[in-house]
């Protein structure tokens, strides 16, 4: 053992490769079915960033004038810049009624802001969950509980301690038996809330 | 040793450690372990300079710490050209992973808009260099062997 670790200089160096490759070994055994996913999050990143796309796009004011009358508490709002390099949306927030919407963004931590913020963006689609109102309640307050929390972009699923914009959507309705990623991704991309069963677009623009 | 080789090893046990806390975050709360051992390591290797001259001990501190003074700046320059500022946040997310466990135990309070998370991310390069400079001034600690 000290023949291969050297003298403690040397141990310095070589105990955190060690560790992230006995955590990526077994990160990679218990998920083999999301390296076999050509729809993974991260197939979709490095083949954006082949293209020249990296992060969530470019970023301006694109005063999309969408009518956000109608949103019910627990309805979700996911906003596109062009460019994206995860899919083709950028963002996404939990509506929690008047006007306001609880989402998790880098400085601000899981925040909450006015839905007019969304105007910012080229595209907007609103989402229904096709769930019980109490259920939705429930979702919000889920989220609700967890202001101040911090944002890290590669949050996993696993744990309640590194949120991003989607996993906290998506835990908020997991809780109450709602999985917007059947697939078991790392991480959850805002197009899959999009394309699930369990939501029914109730507007979208584009300008 | 060299002040290059110094200043080379806490890079590389930086790297490192940003690989194994980012991936031990899947299995909390290993990732809090891996936060000591990196401060661990870093304070054994802070060690290791106690002999060295004050201007060298801060020659290394600084370049290990550049990344994260840098990016405080286009953070605080609050550049809006090709969204600068915003992107430097993300990036100083990143380049702090090994330490990103103890920020995510603080509690959810937000200051001026700001939670704490946000603050304590920006003073890190601050402290992270006052760590190892106080380690590599502090007396000899009996027990705690010299890699020197």
């Amino acid at each position: 053992m000290k023949r291969f670790l050297g003298n403690g200089k040397n141990f310095n160096l070589l105990i955190f490769p060690f560790l992230a490759l006995a955590f990526f070994i077994l990160i990679a055994l218990s998920n083999q079915h999301v390296f076999r996913n050509d729809k993974a999050v991260m197939y979709t990143y490095i083949k954006s960033a082949r293209q020249g796309r990296i992060g969530y796009g470019f970023n301006s004011y694109y005063g999309n004038d969408i009518s956000f009358a109608g949103l019910e508490p627990g309805d979700l709002i996911l906003g596109a810049y062009p460019g994206c390099a995860y899919g083709r949306f950028s963002h996404a927030g939990i509506y929690l009624g008047k006007g306001k919407i609880m989402e998790s963004y880098g400085d601000l931590g899981v925040n909450v802001q006015s839905i007019s913020h969304y105007r910012e963006y080229s595209e907007v689609c609103l989402l229904r969950v096709k769930a019980d109102p109490a259920v939705k309640k429930r979702a919000v307050d889920y989220v609700s509980k967890r202001q101040g929390a911090m944002f890290y972009p590669l949050a996993f699923k696993n744990g309640e301690r590194y949120w991003n914009c989607t996993k906290i959507m998506w835990k908020a309705y997991f809780e109450q038996g709602l999985d917007f990623d059947p697939e078991n991704d790392f991480w959850v991309a805002p197009d899959l809330f999009y394309k699930s069963h369990l939501v029914e677009v109730i507007r979208e623009k584009r300008v | 040793m060299h002040i290059l080789t110094a200043i080379l090893r806490l890079y590389l046990i930086h790297i490192g450690a940003f690989l194994a806390v980012g991936l031990s975050t899947y299995y909390p709360p290993w990732d809090i372990l891996l936060v000591f051992i990196y401060l661990l390591i870093i304070g054994l290797e802070a060690r290791t300079l106690k002999m060295w001259s004050p201007g060298s001990r801060w020659k290394i501190i600084l370049a290990w710490q550049g990344p994260g003074i840098l990016l405080l700046g286009l953070i605080i320059s609050n550049l809006t050209i090709w969204d600068l500022s915003n992107y430097a946040f993300f990036i100083m997310l990143f380049w702090y992973t090994p330490l990103m466990p103890l920020l995510s135990l603080l509690p959810g309070i937000i200051w001026r808009g700001w939670p704490l998370y946000y603050y304590l991310l920006l003073a890190l390069p601050f402290i992270m260099a006052g760590y190892h400079y106080f380690l590599s001034i502090a007396p000899h600690v009996p027990g705690i062997r010299n890699l020197k």
